[in-house]
C-alpha cells in the first residue's frame, strides 16, 4: 500500500476518466481536504456556522474545474484560491446587504481623511502606501489592507490573522489610523 | 464617504497579480521573470503583500495535512499518464461534478466507503490563535474542539523546539499562567502545538506547529 499525493491522485483520475476508480479517487481527494477547507472558510469569514456551506460550494467549484489544475503548483494552494474567492464573494454580498466595512471604526477615520483630502487621488494612494510601509507594523498593515482593500469584516480579520487581543482587529485599525494621521501631517509639512 | 481614501489606496488594481498567480508564486511555480515581477510589485503593494501573507498563514497553519493512504493502482505511474487522456479531462470534470453533486454534497463527511484501497485517517485541529504577530502578550491558547477528544495536550516551545511549558486540558482552550506570559517577551518567536487524545488516551488529532511573536513597541 502506498500513499498517493494529491497531485498524483489527480493525474491518475485524468488518465482514466469516467471510471469507477476515478470517481473513488476524486471522492477520496475531497474527503482528504474537507476538514481543511471548512477551517479555511471559517478563518476567512469569521463565520463558523456558515463555513460548512461555503466549503460545499468550494468543492462543487473545484470538481467542475479540476481540469484547470496545473501540476506545477500544490493542489492545496489551488483549492485555497477557490476558497478565498468564494469567501470573498460571500463577504461582499453580506456587506452589501448590511453595512459598509468601515463603519465600525468610522469615528477614527475623519482626521486621517481630512489629512488625505488635500492630496489628489493619485498622490493619496501613493503616499498612503508609502507611509504604511514606513510607520505600520506588519499586523497593522495587514489588518488595514484586509479591511479597506479586501472588504473583510473586522471579526473575519481577527479570525483570519489569529489575533487574540481583546478587541481583535479593531485595535489595529485604530492604532494604524493614529500613526498614519501623524505620518501624513508630517509628510505634508516636509513636502 | 468616510474612509474612501483608504479604500481607494488599498483596493487591488489592474497592476496587481491575480490570486492564482500569487498562489503559484508562493509555490515557486513561476518562471524567473514572472517571479521577479511579482516580488517587485509586492514590495510596494500592501494589498498583495497581505493577500500573500494570508494565503501562507491560512494554508500552512490552519490544519495539519491529513495522512491518508490510498492504494496505488498496479498499472499507473506518473510517467505513463497518457497525453491522449488530456482531451478527456473536461469529461472527468463533468463526471466528477455530477458524482459530487449526487454522492458527496448530501454527506460532507462521507462514511468509510470502499475507495479501492485501504484508508487510514487522523483528524486535525483548527487553531484559533495566537498565530503570527501579536500586539499584546497572549493570555490564552485557543483552538476548535476535535470530535471525540477527551483531553488536549498543549506545548509551548522555543524555535529550536525546546519545551518551555506544557499542560493538559479537557477544554479547547487554556489560560497561560502568569509565569509563562512573562516569558513571552516582545520580539521573541515561539512555537506551540496541540494534540488531542480520545478513548484509551489514543492520539486522535494534532494541530501542527503554530508560530507567533509579540511585536516590539
Amino acid at each position: 500500500m502506498e500513499a498517493i499525493s494529491d497531485e498524483e491522485l489527480i493525474a491518475e483520475c485524468r488518465s482514466a476518466p469516467a471510471s469507477e476508480r476515478s470517481r473513488q479517487l476524486i471522492d477520496e481527494l475531497f474527503r482528504r481536504h474537507h476538514a481543511r477547507v471548512v477551517a479555511w472558510c471559517h478563518r476567512l469569514t469569521g463565520d463558523r456556522g456558515r463555513a460548512p456551506d461555503l466549503a460545499q460550494d468550494v468543492f462543487v467549484k473545484a470538481y467542475a474545474s479540476l481540469h484547470t489544475f496545473r501540476r506545477d503548483s500544490k493542489f492545496t494552494t489551488w483549492l485555497y484560491v477557490i476558497a478565498r474567492n468564494r469567501c470573498r464573494d460571500a463577504a461582499r454580498s453580506q456587506a452589501a446587504s448590511r453595512e459598509t466595512p468601515g463603519t465600525e471604526v468610522a469615528d477614527t477615520a475623519s482626521e486621517l481623511n481630512a489629512a488625505l483630502a488635500a492630496l489628489d487621488a493619485r498622490d493619496a494612494r501613493h503616499v498612503l502606501r508609502m507611509l504604511m510601509n514606513e510607520v505600520l507594523d506588519d499586523t497593522e498593515k495587514r489588518v488595514m489592507a484586509l479591511h479597506y482593500g479586501h472588504e473583510m469584516r473586522l471579526d473575519a480579520i481577527t479570525a483570519a490573522l489569529g489575533l487574540t487581543n481583546a478587541s481583535g482587529a479593531k485595535a489595529y485599525i485604530v492604532s494604524a489610523k493614529r500613526k498614519l494621521t501623524a505620518a501624513v501631517k508630517q509628510w505634508k509639512t516636509n513636502s | 464617504m468616510e474612509d474612501e481614501f483608504l479604500r481607494a489606496a488599498l483596493r487591488p488594481d489592474e497592476e496587481c497579480p491575480s490570486l492564482d498567480e500569487l498562489g503559484r508564486y508562493a509555490d515557486g511555480a513561476l518562471d524567473l521573470e514572472a517571479r521577479s515581477a511579482v516580488e517587485a510589485h509586492i514590495r510596494g503593494c500592501p494589498s498583495c503583500e497581505t493577500e500573500l501573507a494570508l494565503l501562507r498563514a491560512v494554508t500552512s497553519t490552519g490544519v495539519v495535512a491529513q495522512p491518508t493512504r490510498v492504494a496505488r493502482s498496479r498499472w499507473f505511474t506518473f510517467d505513463r499518464a497518457p497525453a491522449a487522456a488530456a482531451a478527456a479531462v473536461l469529461l472527468v470534470g463533468v463526471v466528477a461534478a455530477g458524482s459530487y453533486l449526487l454522492f458527496v454534497r448530501r454527506a460532507p463527511v462521507l462514511p468509510g466507503q470502499a475507495t479501492g484501497g485501504e484508508v487510514t485517517r487522523s483528524l486535525s485541529i483548527t487553531i484559533r490563535g495566537p498565530i503570527g504577530e501579536q500586539r499584546d502578550v497572549p493570555q490564552r491558547f485557543e483552538w476548535l474542539a476535535a470530535a471525540g477528544a477527551l483531553r488536549y495536550r498543549v506545548r509551548l516551545m522555543t524555535v529550536d523546539r525546546q519545551e518551555l511549558w506544557s499542560t493538559f486540558t479537557p477544554t479547547p482552550g487554556v489560560e497561560l499562567p502568569a509565569s509563562v506570559q512573562s516569558a513571552l517577551g516582545p520580539g521573541r518567536t515561539l512555537l506551540w502545538d496541540v494534540s488531542a487524545y480520545g478513548e484509551g488516551d489514543a492520539l486522535i488529532a494534532e494541530s501542527g506547529t503554530q508560530t507567533f511573536r509579540v511585536v516590539p513597541r
